[in-house]
């Protein structure tokens, strides 16, 4: 058995002229949830759709359970779950069809009881038609269809898009039992970064088709920080500072995004540029994910005009 | 099972267009024999004494009367809506991730939708087509046996629905644009059905059909295979 579950190099995506996704090249090992992250349109569902096979690179390559994407078998499909962006599903078929159907492609590896269980946990009706189900019902079937199978791999597209609070934690939650089980890794994109902290310990962050993070959660936890100068005199027009993303001024004050500048080297900056005292702002995840990602140099306010 | 999970899927989503095209052609081509029945047979009898060879056929086969554009129609028609359903909807519900990332070949999904749309066309058109050419042919009905080239062309005809149904599924499957390639499969389906047309040998129109159909069943499959979902 293969210690990465999941590999590409150099994944690149072009759609006409447009670049999609930018070679990408990372590495997931197996037992990695990893959440996986960036703006709309950034490239998350291009890379997914790669992985699976369903869009042809333009460049590079990438393997499944050490199979190519694109030649992916029927033996390595089954040992991968795959929740779609938005939870398509065949819209005529009740839960029981569907779960008929599914496990079909499952044999001897179909945890029925599994699935009943989640859907009696989930509340919802075996007999109804998936169209009658809201987006938030689909997700938990989605879901619960991915597990019972019990894959050795879980590929998520934003599975928890348009769903309220409540839904979003039992779907998190029904993530958490499949994390509970030995060996299984788990790829899923987001933008709520909340549900990546509070699942994931392993953060790729793409932005417009380029992986820009690729560590563990801690790792860009600790990497990125806000810090706030307060100077007794205007303060310096010119920045230079290691690991330096954006500034934001006012007149006594500096603002600082920092990625891997360590507590030493924000100190001997402070006292070269004068400043009179600092302190670290508090950010969580989603804090720091848009300060990263947002466009580099000086932040600048949207303002209507005539405002 | 995973092939027969998929057919079964396939059949169900072909069945209410099935239903439908053989209800229609049922009741319209019984009505229309029906229609026929109600005209004196001794005087049908006495017209056909009266001409010639050459209208021989013709009033053979007139218990089955304009069966040959209704049928046509509604074979046209159920292919039509068969394409549609199995290769355009999962495009516009989203569902085609769901469907190929299933522990199977993409042959196989391909092949069981093809098998579903195949099977939905012999029995609503093909079986009901045979059915009312067995009723229109018995003494009651009939003033002479009808010939069974008869039978055969409207076989031929309902074949057409095949092809139809093939091109639309092959226009589904096209990413290009509407006003470039994509309706090219369509073109040839129509094609196919004038040159079908023009053929007075039962067994060139059946090769004109088997042409078309393995043409159009060549350029689904490459499409299917390599395209990207």
């Amino acid at each position: 058995m293969t210690d990465t579950v999941l590999e590409t190099q150099g994944l690149t995506k072009y759609y006409g002229s447009t670049l999609a996704l930018d070679s990408m090249t990372v590495k997931i090992p197996r037992g990695c949830i990893c959440g996986f992250v960036g703006r709309n349109g950034s490239g998350k569902t291009t890379a997914i759709k790669l992985l699976l096979g369903f869009l042809n690179p333009t460049a590079g390559s990438s393997t499944l359970l050490g199979c190519d994407s694109q030649q992916l078998t029927p033996a390595i499909r089954q040992r991968v779950g795959y929740v779609s962006e938005g939870h398509r599903l065949i819209r005529w078929m009740t839960i029981a069809e569907i779960a008929r159907f599914q496990s079909a492609f499952f044999p001897g590896q179909w945890d029925g009881k599994f699935f009943r269980d989640m859907i009696d946990y989930f509340g919802l009706s075996k007999k109804q038609k998936i169209k009658h189900f809201s987006t938030g019902e689909r997700a938990q079937v989605s879901l619960a269809l991915a597990l019972a199978p019990n894959p050795e791999l879980l590929v998520m597209d934003d599975p928890t898009l348009g769903l309220d609070a409540a839904i979003r934690r039992q779907f998190l939650e029904g993530m958490i039992r499949l994390i509970m089980q030995q060996g299984r890794t788990i790829l899923f994109s987001s933008h709520i970064l909340g549900d990546v902290e509070r699942v994931a310990d392993r953060i790729l962050v793409i932005d417009k088709g380029a992986i820009r993070v690729d560590c563990s959660l801690e790792q860009f936890r600790n990497a990125v920080k806000k810090v706030r100068f307060v100077f007794s005199q205007p303060p310096p027009a010119k920045i230079d500072i290691e690991g330096l993303l954006h500034f934001k001024t006012s007149e006594k004050e500096l603002e600082l995004v920092l990625v891997g500048t360590g507590e030493e080297k924000i100190a001997e900056w402070a006292k070269s540029a004068g400043a009179a005292d600092y302190q670290p702002v508090n950010m969580n995840l989603e804090d720091q994910f848009i300060e990263y990602t947002a466009p580099a140099g000086q932040t600048k306010l949207f303002c209507w005009e005539g405002i | 099972m995973r092939f027969f999970a998929l057919l079964k899927k396939e059949l169900r989503e072909c069945l209410p267009w099935a239903i439908s095209a053989a209800a229609f052609l049922l009741i319209l081509g019984s009505l229309r024999i029906w229609d026929h029945m109600q005209r004196d047979i001794g005087y049908q009898y006495r017209v056909f004494e009266r001409y010639s060879e050459v209208y021989y056929y013709d009033l053979q086969t007139r218990p089955l009367g304009d069966l040959g554009l209704l049928l046509f129609m509604t074979a046209v028609g159920l292919g039509l809506a068969l394409g549609v359903r199995q290769f355009w909807v999962a495009d516009f519900t989203g569902t085609w991730g769901f469907i190929l990332h299933r522990s199977t070949r993409r042959t196989t999904i391909l092949t069981a939708k093809i098998c579903a749309g195949l099977i939905s066309l012999i029995v609503a058109i093909g079986l009901v087509w045979s059915y009312l050419y067995w009723r229109a042919n018995l003494p009651d009905y009939s003033p002479v046996p009808l010939p069974k080239r008869c039978f055969i062309q409207g076989w031929l005809v309902g074949g057409v629905g095949l092809i139809f149904y093939l091109a639309v599924g092959l226009v589904g499957l096209s990413k290009a644009k509407w006003y470039t390639t994509k309706m090219m499969g369509l073109g040839f389906a129509i094609w196919i059905f004038v040159t079908l047309t023009q053929q007075w040998m039962l067994w060139w129109g059946f090769g004109t059909l088997v042409i078309g159909v393995v043409v159009l069943l060549y350029l689904m499959w490459e499409k299917f295979l390599n395209r990207e979902f």
